[in-house]
């Protein structure tokens, strides 16, 4: 009797699981309707014309919000790399004013020089605006720069590097065998000797810093490993897929970042 | 997911809609048939061995009610007591709670004096209760810069963790006053002045021994992260354990989560468990005699430094001494030095 109970039991999760997945399709569906009607929207149109009328729409959005990140990390997830959606994200951001622009793979195939070169294929006159960040091997200088309310800013686009599955901590090993060495160095008491490993894992981990915004692609709120030193403080969203973003749910994702309120500990 | 989650209302749930007890650690609010039902379904599948709750909320739902501040808090600790018997009905073993970050050190002079006084409250309430704690196998940890807090309530954190630790069901994991950075630059410190002083060898320091080295070396990581009250942030909690474990955010305020939103957070980790990163695998600490050492003394070391802070409180006995006491004599230990 129990075991028939629990093959009933069994039997019963296993279906809400599928109906789960059903119903995470259903509300994937909308979004892949919603794309679709923007490609066709967008078939005929030149690219720098569409790039410069979603400009000034994403600019008119984000005048209204009250903040915006300064740093924001799109983590792939478990999705395939499509460099023509990630150079579209790239083109976004660009009037936005939000500096630091990052991609976070933990798959390790997402190439910095393919992204590069898709770039400057789709987009020539936008790459002298860009700087590209310490992943990219061609370390452009910038021509132009960008300017926001009268401040001017560089725009940097990055990827965070996922080597090894605990790359991170053998990096702060690395970092405490360092410091450790560092005999000139006095660490007289703990708050010196935190202030130096701090200052060091920072300089090893990224020249970008840590990202405000992690925008975490698919329905689970997971990091994929990336570096808690980047991560403590950071607000995170899920969007189901990047690949079916438009320009709407782009302005709509930074009004969602706009909305929260950070009390640091009060 | 969050939302279809706090919309969801139970069927029949008398347990929800009673008042929540404030007055013990043990929870015995019976369950529903229905809520049984659920929890039997959902064993089918796979459980998270260890769930860390950052309880966020309490004051929200406090100028909500238009009550104290600290009457929220109040009605917090009652949420925590039935979301313990909840993990425990699910044989969810270790539950970890993010009470107080040392960020919240930064509110005012009145509210941190008045949650000073309810932990007091709090673990004086644990002690008396050890029995009964006994009797559910409840062993309680302490973990974060204990150093910040009152000598008083020191004492009584280590009077209440020396009474539970032969308790081996379930582990109750308190941050308080704890950041996740914290932890991380302290024991680096640590680890760097023990090779300095010749201590440690530099090749003896690998990942797992500095994993024994951290105020959770007891603890797996965990593998389901809840935070409550519609933030979307870990607030540097866990950070460093919790680099490739599921996070589930809540919108409810803490003292109104209920058993519906921990069922739908673990129905979503079985949802998604092989979707992500693979579980972190049980990585076993096979590090030298040395290392062993070491990190065993790090954390003596730890608990000498803050029973010698009590002293000057009427702690009279060294750590090493009442570690060394049955649970029995720790107790009337408390009653004598301690009890007002």
């Amino acid at each position: 009797m129990s075991v028939l109970a629990g093959i009933c039991c069994g039997f019963l999760l296993n279906l809400f699981h599928v109906l789960f997945s059903f119903y995470l399709q259903l509300k994937l569906f909308k979004f892949v309707f919603l794309k679709y009607l923007y490609n066709i929207n967008n078939l005929y149109c030149n690219k720098f014309k569409k790039f410069q009328l979603e400009s000034e729409l994403i600019e008119k959005c984000v005048k209204n919000y009250s903040k915006l990140p300064r740093h924001m990390t799109l983590i792939l997830g478990e999705e395939s790399v499509s460099y023509e959606d990630l150079i579209q994200i790239i083109v976004w951001t660009l009037p936005t004013g939000i500096p630091v622009l990052s991609f976070y793979d933990h798959k390790n195939e997402l190439k910095a020089d393919t992204l590069y070169e898709v770039f400057l294929k789709n987009y020539k006159e936008l790459v002298p605006h860009i700087k590209w960040g310490v992943s990219f091997s061609k370390n452009n200088t910038i021509e132009k720069n960008l300017s926001k309310n009268g401040i001017i800013f560089y725009f940097t686009v990055d990827i965070k590097k996922y080597y090894l599955v605990f790359y991170y901590r053998q990096l702060l090993i690395d970092s405490i065998k360092e410091l450790s060495r560092k005999k000139d160095l006095k660490l007289t008491d703990r708050a010196s000797t935190e202030a130096a490993l701090d200052d060091l894992m920072m300089q090893k981990l990224s020249n970008s810093g840590n990202p405000d915004f992690v925008v975490i692609n698919g329905n689970v709120y997971t990091t994929y490993g990336l570096s808690p030193w980047h991560i403590g403080f950071t607000e995170l969203l899920t969007i189901p897929s990047y690949k079916l973003l438009t320009v709407k749910d782009f302005t709509n994702i930074l009004h969602v970042y706009a909305g929260y309120e950070r009390k640091f500990g009060r | 997911m969050s939302s279809l989650s706090s919309s969801f209302s139970p069927l029949i749930s008398s347990s929800d809609t009673t008042q929540s007890s404030f007055s013990s650690w043990i929870s015995e609010k019976p369950l529903s048939w229905f809520q049984r039902l659920c929890i039997y379904i959902l064993k089918w599948g796979s459980l998270p061995k260890h769930v860390a709750i950052v309880m966020d909320g309490n004051r929200r739902y406090a100028k909500k009610q238009s009550v104290e501040k600290i009457q929220g808090h109040q009605k917090g600790f009652g949420k925590l007591t039935e979301t313990l018997q909840w993990c425990s009905d699910m044989d969810i073993m270790e539950v970890t709670i993010f009470a107080f970050s040392i960020e919240n050190f930064k509110r005012t002079r009145e509210e941190i004096d008045a949650l000073m006084e309810l932990a007091r409250q709090k673990f004086r309430l644990m002690i008396e209760e050890w029995k009964k704690l006994r009797d559910h196998g409840i062993c309680v940890r302490v973990i974060g810069n204990l150093a910040l807090l009152p000598k008083d309530l020191i004492s009584l954190i280590i009077i209440a963790t020396l009474l539970t630790k032969d308790n081996k069901r379930t582990f109750l994991n308190i941050a308080f006053s704890y950041t996740g950075k914290d932890e991380v630059l302290s024991t680096s410190s640590e680890i760097i002045n023990g090779i300095r002083d010749g201590k440690i060898r530099e090749n003896e320091i690998t990942e797992t021994f500095f994993d024994q080295c951290l105020y959770t070396y007891e603890s797996p990581p965990p593998d389901l992260l809840i935070r409550t009250s519609g933030e979307f942030r870990i607030s540097d909690f866990l950070t460093w354990q919790s680099w490739n474990n599921q996070i589930y955010f809540v919108k409810s305020l803490w003292p109104e989560f209920s058993m519906w939103n921990l069922l739908f957070a673990i129905f979503c980790y079985q949802h998604f468990l092989g979707k992500f990163m693979k579980t972190y695998e049980d990585r076993y600490f096979n590090g030298s005699a040395n290392s062993v050492k070491f990190a065993d003394t790090l954390q003596k070391e730890r608990w000498r430094i803050l029973v010698d802070r009590c002293c000057s409180n009427g702690m009279k006995l060294d750590y090493q001494t009442l570690e060394s006491l049955s649970a029995e004599e720790v107790y009337v230990y408390y009653k004598k030095h301690y009890d007002t």
